[in-house]
């Protein structure tokens, strides 16, 4: 699995990272995101549908949200 | 004359950088390699820095004899600069021992990165403990010590980037705390202030942009609303090639929404 550390990055530059990242990365493939800016909570599952890829987690720490991500197309 | 009998100096960093003495004279720095051991000095906050690690950080592509040679006049600026009457082989300001230098940070009266870092930690603890409300004042002396980027003006030199983009970070924290609290007290103007004060210096915060349109809609602004969207969606396009993220266009769309529902009704 790979790992996406967005932490300490505020949006758009998260969305940014992540879309290159999935755009990058093979079908079948997971990806864990971890983020801390709020507006990542809407902004990425809305560009998992985009992409085509299915968001199988999304879950809130103290100071990061983390997803994971898989590829399906 | 004893360190502590000394006139204390006064620093601003953050923005236009000024040294005084006792607030009174102003200190006219012999050369810009002296003015510069000095700001690098400054950032260690009286911890020692040996005279290699200088050498190394101010004069990175020089002959270690050369940066030497070079380091010896600088430093000997530098206590001329401080103390132009005094030794220009050592300083009160400026301590060494065993090729260490570093501060005598007990004669510093003021640097205002150590007050704004001060000032930003109560804020912040007093935030967790009593709520936003409460500790507001207390961000609101923060941001009014920000003057400025870490010693603008010097984009050059890398070893000051770490702690220029640090110290603007804890700003924008402030700044977008400020402009939220004031949304949400329903004070628009203050909040579009803040939201301005941020977006000058994070020209593509979505956060700010949509905080920023949310303020000027609910003070019945929509086509000022309107205008900043259009005009953040172009700037992302020109510098950047994308559009903006989902969470503004949604801002924008409900903006929108409400707009047509309240024309109708």
């Amino acid at each position: 699995m790979k790992r996406l550390d967005c932490r300490g990055l505020s949006c758009p530059f998260p969305l940014l990272k992540v879309r290159e990242n999935l755009l990058e990365t093979g079908k079948g493939d997971i990806i864990e995101i971890l983020a801390d800016d709020p507006l990542t909570k809407m902004d990425i599952p809305l560009l998992c549908q985009e992409l085509g890829c299915e968001l199988k987690e999304m879950e809130e720490g103290d100071n990061f949200i983390r997803f994971i991500v898989v590829k399906r197309i | 004359m004893t360190s502590v009998e000394k006139e204390k100096l006064w620093i601003q960093a953050l923005g236009t950088f000024l040294v005084s003495i006792g607030g009174k004279r102003v200190v006219e720095w012999k050369s810009r390699k002296a003015e510069e051991i000095f700001k690098l000095l400054l950032l260690k906050r009286g911890r020692p820095v040996h005279k290699d690690i200088i050498v190394e950080t101010i004069w990175p592509d020089v002959e270690v004899d050369e940066g030497e040679f070079r380091f010896y006049k600088a430093i000997s600026r530098l206590y001329r600069s401080l103390e132009p009457s005094g030794n220009a082989k050592r300083s009160s300001y400026v301590q060494c021992r065993d090729g260490a230098y570093w501060i005598d940070f007990s004669t510093v009266g003021f640097f205002d990165v150590h007050c704004f870092q001060e000032t930003l930690n109560r804020a912040s603890l007093i935030h967790e403990k009593e709520g936003l409300e409460k500790a507001v004042p207390i961000y609101l002396e923060a941001e009014n010590l920000y003057q400025g980027d870490l010693f603008e003006g010097n984009i050059y030199q890398q070893w000051m980037e770490s702690e220029r983009e640090r110290l603007k970070k804890d700003y924008i924290k402030i700044l977008s705390r400020l402009s939220i609290f004031y949304h949400e007290k329903g004070d628009y103007w203050k909040s579009i202030e803040y939201c301005l004060k941020r977006i000058n210096i994070e020209r593509f915060s979505c956060e700010a942009h949509i905080l920023l349109m949310k303020n000027y809609a609910l003070k019945g602004e929509v086509f000022e609303a309107i205008r900043i969207y259009r005009e953040y969606e172009q700037t992302l396009k020109e510098e950047m090639g994308i559009g903006p993220s989902f969470s503004v266009i949604k801002a924008y769309e409900d903006i929108i929404k409400k707009f047509h529902e309240g024309k109708r009704s």
